[in-house]
């Protein structure tokens, strides 16, 4: 049977554990305008059988006029009955929309890293708006 | 009453006391900055702990900066305190109007930002 002094410990290394899971971020683009925001122009879509993803995509311009294009992924549903929302996605796209409208510069930057890799194109995990 | 349950008596009040005062940490709240404005909000850049965290970078009237964060919350993204605050940011952000800054502890650090950022008041100018 487990001790209280083995469940103290047990439940320390898994507080480590956690605070440690967050992957490093890379930055994707900087000091880009968001030019748009949008939400339903592709179908969900999904590596994996029988689940969707839902996200919202921005456009940025950089100084020299390249575009680019980047998915926040704010919800996931793998089945009718398991639908995952994240919230810490919910506010990168309040944070865009804020962006987008002050015509503010920003960064932008992905724990998955910035290249595009599967269907899902660039995914984004963070953003800095800074003022003008 | 015997000697076990005084003793039992006593780390029951000794539980109490620890937990009153950690409540009370937890509601603390020193104000760091006064009068500055915003001048970046963030979520997600790398020198933040963790990827959902709410950060902001002020700058005073003399121009020195200084930067604050919800760093240590744990599942900050599902804090509504951290979402007020990230609504305040953004709309003073906006309008650039002056703001004061409080977090539990303005000496604690991680990095270059402030630990446990935790209130806002906007000012209209």
């Amino acid at each position: 049977m487990m001790t209280a002094k083995e469940a103290c410990l047990g439940l320390a290394a898994l507080a480590l554990s956690l605070g440690s899971s967050s992957a490093r971020a890379a930055t994707c683009a900087s000091h880009v305008r968001i030019l748009e925001v949008r939400q339903d122009s592709k179908d969900p879509v999904s590596i994996y059988p029988g689940s969707y993803e839902f996200y919202v995509t921005i456009v940025t311009s950089s100084d020299n006029g390249s575009r680019d294009e980047f998915q926040i992924e704010y919800r996931d549903v793998v089945d009718l009955f398991n639908e995952v929302h994240y919230p810490d996605r919910t506010s990168l796209v309040m944070m865009a929309t804020t962006a987008q409208a002050l015509q503010a510069p920003v960064n932008i930057f992905s724990s998955y890293g910035c290249s595009a890799s599967d269907a899902r194109g660039k995914r984004i995990t963070g953003i800095e708006i800074m003022a003008q | 009453m015997d000697f076990r349950s005084i003793k039992m008596a006593a780390i029951a009040v000794a539980c109490i006391s620890v937990t009153s005062e950690a409540n009370a940490q937890e509601n603390s709240v020193q104000q760091c900055a006064t009068n500055v404005r915003i001048i970046s909000v963030s979520q997600g850049p790398d020198a933040i702990t963790n990827p959902s965290d709410i950060a902001i970078t002020v700058k005073s009237t003399d121009g020195s900066t200084q930067k604050f964060a919800t760093i240590n919350y744990g599942n900050t993204a599902l804090n509504a305190q951290v979402r007020t605050l990230l609504t305040m940011a953004l709309a003073a952000l906006s309008s650039q109007m002056p703001v004061n800054v409080y977090a539990e502890n303005c000496g604690n650090t991680d990095g270059p930002y402030v630990e446990k950022w935790k209130g806002l008041t906007i000012s209209a100018n």
